[in-house]
């Protein structure tokens, strides 16, 4: 059995007398897609917070990849591997899709300004690394004739998939997804659908909040629900179709 | 002749200052009213190091920078970390004013409202640029430096970081990359720039006093670059263009000059307004002002 | 502590276009001493009494002016509050600049005449003081009682807590808005026309006393009514000591000092703010 890539621990927290999470353990192997569903203020949006760092449990551990990130910060977890998709997608809306996804690469020394004059060629070898990256992520999620447009321009759909690509830039081996089927029609489902089976195939391991039962048990290897704070074991579907 | 010259010397600060805050304020999306105070710093410190330790102009602005970097910068991405949007912009407000205030008081240090005189002009290799004509060219030579600097910067990936940060810092977070650093980088290179500002403006008017670095000049520095327009060169180059010619224009239709000073500010007001209103990407700016 | 009614006069005004638009009304500075202005310009012409009226009745519409002309064609543009800030400061200075222009630059009192001073034991209070402690505190009670117990109070405090809620119910937030700018202005002018029979007026004043008034909105907290005007008292004392101690020049540093500390220790962890927004 593959060694797990997140793990948690009697995860538990608590808001002036409401438990939001409530005692959650739960084991993902790499390349699976787990999902989770459940009413809302089930605390799921808090699980994923406590997931990605944004909040910072009272009890209980979390494990990526073998390292306990329990207390770990924001950037660090999202610089080793765990990335997060919001409800309502974030992207930089001022800035061109194509740029979207150059700025999440890791161009480290780009970053620094010395390095303009010191690592001139570094700088310029990452650069050209990042634009083969960011074209190939374009032209698997269809976007590639609106790589020059500002991302505010985006639909909502294609805004979740520029998410969701930027992420895939910077080398996300774990994503968190909250409810990437809300608010957009069938088409772009479709889309993000085979987009999620594709990216599962070659080795990107998915943790799903959605409220679509369907997508849910259609795409899922396992599925939860969570009730007041409490991760409950429903069915592990081992889905055929493709 | 001579006038004409004073003038592009004035216009060549501004435009330094102009394109110091475009970067700041549209690239990053930090909306600041301390700029008078980097400005001022920075003409202090080449002054105080001139004047008081012998230091040739070069040298003195080298290192003015660096201090002016270590003081300013710090305090205001700290300020930047911790505060938001308006709460962030009146932090620089309360920065400025306070900045305004220590100048004043310091006396021991500055000569608060005295002012220092005898500052000396600028030296090179054996030449004073003691002439207007000469310190044009000093002028000039900084001048290009700065414009050739923001032309190339805006098209680094770094420069785009700054833009990221200003649209989205949780995002930009999330990609695992650090704000607060993209923000100090961003507000350092502001305060090189306006440190030059000050060095240009101490050593061309040979005295200096707090009463040219107040909130006032500030809000008059954010309004050029509103006016002319944010994130790229010739925004901000032609919001001090329309900033220093106005008065010239004034005297063409032969406004007395008791009015004119007013005047020009109440023109300008109204240009801001409008231009928030109907054309908020100022007149031929690229990045809209959205704060 | 006079000074701290004056201010507080002017920080209720503040507070309450502040709670209710969201918006950092830097032209109220400029109403204030607009308002004054106007006074020195009619009141020879129709008398003290009567020109005060008017003055206040002036300073009412210029408010709404400034709402009507300004502010309004911003709220269709969703922009934030920094647009409206800097519209405010463009604002401030043309009025500015206009006065300088029509009336020039010094300072006016606006009663030359030599008043006796009233003696409390070891304190002086000069006549206009008197008057302003007389005037002061009945406006900022009868403030307080029209906020609180009126009809149009209510809604003021129901477009301050939840506008698109309050407008839901049938308020109209737009004439409510209207509102709050007349009489924030009408409250930074009383404060302005005291002030400027004691110790005169200057087209600059107005923009000194509107960030203490601000700094006083952000201390007391943007809820409280009473939380402004106890902050006001006390920056008022802080700022008599600073100029009693030290130096008047340092009065405004001791201020924005002031400020820039409590706006880091209020808005502590603003960054997780983001993330609450998108949560359900």
């Amino acid at each position: 059995m593959m060694e797990a890539i997140l793990n948690i621990q009697n995860l538990y927290k608590h808001y002036e007398g409401i438990v939001a999470v409530d005692n959650v353990n739960l084991t993902i192997i790499p390349g699976t897609l787990t999902g989770i569903f459940g009413d809302n203020g089930a605390g799921k949006t808090t699980l994923f917070n406590l997931l990605s760092g944004f909040e910072n449990p009272e009890n209980g551990s979390v494990f990526f990849e073998g390292k306990n990130i329990t207390k770990k910060s924001v950037i660090y977890r999202a610089r080793h591997g765990m990335g997060r998709l919001f409800q309502i997608p974030r992207i930089f809306p001022d800035v061109t899709v194509l740029d979207n996804l150059l700025a999440a690469g890791n161009n480290h020394e780009a970053k620094y300004l010395h390095n303009y004059l010191l690592k001139h060629s570094a700088i310029k070898k990452n650069k050209i690394a990042d634009l083969e990256k960011a074209k190939n992520i374009l032209d698997q999620f269809h976007l590639t004739e609106k790589a020059g447009l500002k991302a505010y321009e985006l639909s909502v759909g294609e805004k979740r998939l520029l998410s969701l690509g930027s992420l895939l830039m910077n080398e996300a081996k774990l994503l968190l997804l909250d409810e990437p089927f809300a608010g957009i029609n069938e088409v772009a489902a479709k889309q993000i659908k085979s987009i999620l089976i594709s990216l599962k195939s070659s080795g990107t391991t998915f943790l799903m909040i959605e409220h679509d039962k369907a997508k849910l048990f259609e795409l899922a290897d396992s599925v939860y629900e969570m009730k007041q704070g409490k991760l409950l074991n429903t069915t592990n579907t081992h889905h055929a179709n493709h | 002749m001579n006038y004409i010259i004073h003038i592009l010397i004035i216009l060549q600060i501004y435009i330094i200052l102009a394109l110091s805050l475009n970067l700041k304020t549209g690239f990053t999306g930090l909306l600041s009213l301390c700029q008078a105070a980097f400005y001022g710093t920075g003409a202090y410190l080449t002054t105080l190091l001139m004047v008081d330790k012998g230091l040739n102009f070069f040298t003195a602005l080298f290192l003015a920078i660096l201090i002016n970097i270590a003081l300013n910068a710090a305090i205001t991405t700290w300020l930047a970390g911790r505060l938001r949007n308006l709460y962030f912009t009146l932090a620089t407000i309360a920065l400025q004013i306070v900045f305004f205030g220590v100048v004043y008081n310091w006396q021991s240090l500055t000569r608060g409202p005295f002012g220092i005189p005898g500052i000396p002009k600028p030296e090179l290799a054996g030449i004073v640029f003691n002439t207007p004509l000469q310190f044009f060219f000093l002028a000039l030579f900084f001048t290009s430096v700065t414009i050739v600097f923001f032309y190339w910067f805006a098209k680094t990936p770094l420069c785009k970081l700054l833009e990221c940060t200003r649209d989205d810092e949780v995002w930009l977070t999330v990609l695992g990359k650090r704000p607060a650093y993209f923000k100090f980088v961003s507000i350092s290179i502001t305060v090189v720039f306006a440190t030059v500002a000050g060095a240009l403006y101490a050593t061309y008017m040979s005295y200096i006093d707090p009463t040219s670095f107040t909130l006032d000049e500030s809000i008059l520095i954010l309004t050029i670059i509103l006016v002319g327009g944010t994130g790229n060169i010739i925004g901000p180059v032609s919001g001090a263009l329309i900033y220093v010619l106005l008065p010239e224009a004034l005297r063409f239709v032969n406004m007395p000059d008791s009015i004119s000073a007013n005047a020009r500010m109440i023109i300008y007001a109204m240009i801001l307004i409008l231009i928030v209103r109907f054309k908020p990407n100022g007149l031929f700016g690229k990045f809209e002002i959205r704060g | 502590m006079i000074n701290g009614l004056l201010l507080a006069l002017v920080a209720l005004g503040f507070h309450i276009i502040f709670s209710a638009t969201k918006i950092f009304h830097i032209a109220h500075g400029g109403i204030y001493v607009a308002g004054v202005y106007f006074f020195l310009w009619t009141s020879p012409f129709v008398g003290v009494a009567f020109g005060i009226i008017l003055s206040v009745a002036f300073a009412f519409l210029l408010g709404v002016l400034i709402e009507w002309s300004v502010y309004k064609p911003l709220l269709k543009k969703s922009s934030n509050e920094n647009i409206a800030l800097i519209s405010s400061l463009g604002v401030y200075i043309i009025i500015i600049n206009i006065i300088a222009l029509l009336f020039g630059n010094e300072t006016k009192i606006l009663d030359n005449t030599i008043r006796e001073s009233l003696t409390l034991g070891e304190i002086i209070i000069t006549r206009p003081q008197v008057w302003q402690l007389i005037f002061a505190l009945p406006l900022i009670a009868l403030f307080l009682i029209f906020i609180k117990v009126t009809g149009y109070g209510l809604k003021i405090r129901a477009i301050s807590d939840n506008p698109i809620l309050a407008r839901v119910m049938g308020i109209k937030t737009q004439n409510i808005r209207y509102i709050v700018f007349g009489l924030g202005s009408i409250m930074a002018v009383s404060a302005a026309l005291l002030k400027g029979f004691d110790t005169g007026i200057d087209p600059y004043s107005g923009m000194a006393i509107t960030l203490s008034a601000a700094v006083v909105v952000i201390i007391g907290g943007s809820s409280s009514l009473y939380g402004t005007i106890l902050a006001s008292m006390m920056l008022a004392i802080i700022q008599n000591f600073t100029e009693f101690f030290l130096s008047a020049q340092w009065k405004d540093t001791v201020t924005f000092t002031i400020l820039i500390i409590v706006l880091l220790w209020r808005t502590e962890g603003i960054l997780h703010f983001n993330v609450r927004v998108d949560e359900k």
